[in-house]
C-alpha cells in the first residue's frame, strides 16, 4: 500500500514540476505603446475605454470629447461574462504559448457614437475584437491600427486617426448627449 | 489511518468508483490551480513586487479605472496604497506558499485558505471579475476536503502529529 502511495506520489510530483517549468518557461508579453494596451497589459477585463476617431489628416490631440465637428466615439465595455471567465484559460495557455493568445485577442461589447457637425446620432452596439498580433482592433465595417493609431476602412485604407480620451470625463458627455437613446 | 487515506487501494477504487473519480478530479484540478498560482507568484518577484513600487504604481493605475464613489476605490486609498510594500510581500509571498501547499499537498487546507483570503483581497479591491468565481469554488472545494491526504505530505504529517491542525 505504501509502495503504491509513493509511487504514485513521485508520479505526481515529476508531473507537477514538469508542469511548472514549462509554464516558467515564458512570460506573457505585451507592447504598452500599442493603444488602450497600458504599463500592466492588455485592456482589462473589467475596464472600460473611449476612443475617438476622426478624419483629420494631422493628428490633432483631444483632451475630451469636442462640442462640435463630425467625428466617432467608441466606448469599449467591460468583457462579458464567459469572456471574463475563459481569460483563465488565456492566462494558463499563455504560460506556455503566448503567441496563440496575442493572435486570438478577446471581443468586447463596444458602443458606437457617430458625431455629425455636433449631432449625435442613435447608437449601435457592436462586438469589437482585440488583438495584440497584429495590433488591431477590429470594430466590424473600419479597424483600428493599434500601433500607429490609423483608423481604416475595410481595405485597410487610412480614412483618419483614433486616440483615447480620459475616461469619466468622456462617460458624462456621453451621457449628457444620448439620454434617452438606450 | 483514516478510510480516505486508502484511496489508492485497489478495494477502495472498487467499491467508491464515483468517488476515486471524484477524488482524481479534484486532484488535477488542484495541481492545475496551484501551476497556475506559482506561476502569477513567480511572476511577481520576477516583475520587481518585492523590491520595487511596481505594486504601488498597479494601485494608482487603477484608481484611474474606477468609479470614484466605487467602495474598491476607499479599499486602495485607505489601506492597500499606504501599505503597498506590505500588501506586495503579503500577496507575493502568499501565492507562492498556497501553490506549493497545494501542489506538494502540505499544509493543504491552510493553504487553500490563505489562497481564498487573497482572491478575496483581490475583489474587494477593484480587481474583481467572473474569472474569479471559478477560483473561489476551487478553493473552497480544496479548503473543504483533506486532499493532502489523498495526495502530498499531509498524509505523513497528520499520522505524526495527529492532533496539529495544519495537517488536518
Amino acid at each position: 500500500m505504501l509502495r503504491i502511495f509513493s509511487k504514485i506520489t513521485l508520479v505526481y510530483f515529476y508531473i507537477s514540476v514538469a508542469l511548472f517549468a514549462q509554464a516558467s518557461a515564458q512570460e506573457y508579453n505585451t507592447s504598452s505603446n500599442l493603444l488602450l494596451v497600458g504599463q500592466f497589459g492588455e485592456l482589462c477585463t473589467m475596464c472600460e475605454a473611449i476612443v475617438l476617431c476622426d478624419d483629420r489628416e494631422i493628428k490633432q490631440e483631444y483632451t475630451q470629447i469636442p462640442d462640435d465637428g463630425s467625428f466617432t466615439v467608441y466606448h469599449f465595455h467591460t468583457r462579458t461574462f464567459w469572456s471574463q471567465v475563459f481569460t483563465i484559460w488565456d492566462v494558463f495557455i499563455s504560460n506556455f504559448n503566448t503567441s496563440s493568445v496575442e493572435k486570438r485577442g478577446h471581443t468586447r461589447p463596444i458602443d458606437r457614437y457617430d458625431i455629425q457637425n455636433g449631432e449625435w446620432k442613435i447608437p449601435q452596439r457592436i462586438d469589437a475584437r482585440l488583438t495584440l498580433d497584429p495590433g488591431v482592433i477590429d470594430l466590424a465595417q473600419t479597424k483600428i491600427d493599434r500601433i500607429t493609431r490609423e483608423w481604416l476602412d475595410k481595405n485597410n485604407q487610412a480614412i483618419g486617426t483614433c486616440q483615447r480620451l480620459p475616461l469619466w470625463m468622456s462617460l458624462e458627455t456621453i451621457s449628457k448627449n444620448t439620454s434617452g437613446s438606450h | 489511518m483514516s478510510k480516505l487515506q486508502n484511496v489508492w487501494s485497489g478495494n477502495y477504487i472498487r467499491e467508491h468508483p464515483i468517488k476515486f473519480f471524484g477524488i482524481i478530479i479534484h486532484l488535477v484540478l488542484r495541481t492545475l490551480f496551484a501551476i497556475f498560482w506559482l506561476s502569477a507568484g513567480i511572476n511577481k518577484v520576477n516583475k520587481g513586487w518585492l523590491n520595487t513600487d511596481i505594486l504601488k504604481n498597479i494601485f494608482l493605475d487603477r484608481l484611474t479605472e474606477m468609479p470614484p464613489d466605487a467602495f474598491a476605490v476607499f479599499y486602495l486609498e485607505s489601506f492597500a496604497l499606504p501599505m503597498w510594500l506590505v500588501v506586495a510581500w503579503i500577496v507575493t509571498v502568499g501565492e507562492i506558499y498556497s501553490a506549493l501547499g497545494l501542489l506538494f499537498g502540505i499544509t493543504t487546507r491552510i493553504a487553500a485558505g490563505v489562497s481564498f483570503f487573497i482572491l478575496i483581497n483581490l475583489a474587494i479591491g477593484g480587481y474583481y471579475d467572473a474569472s474569479l468565481i471559478p477560483f473561489f469554488i476551487l478553493n473552497i472545494a480544496f479548503f473543504m476536503w483533506p486532499s493532502g491526504h489523498w495526495l502530498g505530505f499531509d498524509r505523513f504529517l497528520h499520522r505524526k502529529y495527529p492532533n496539529s491542525i495544519w495537517f488536518k
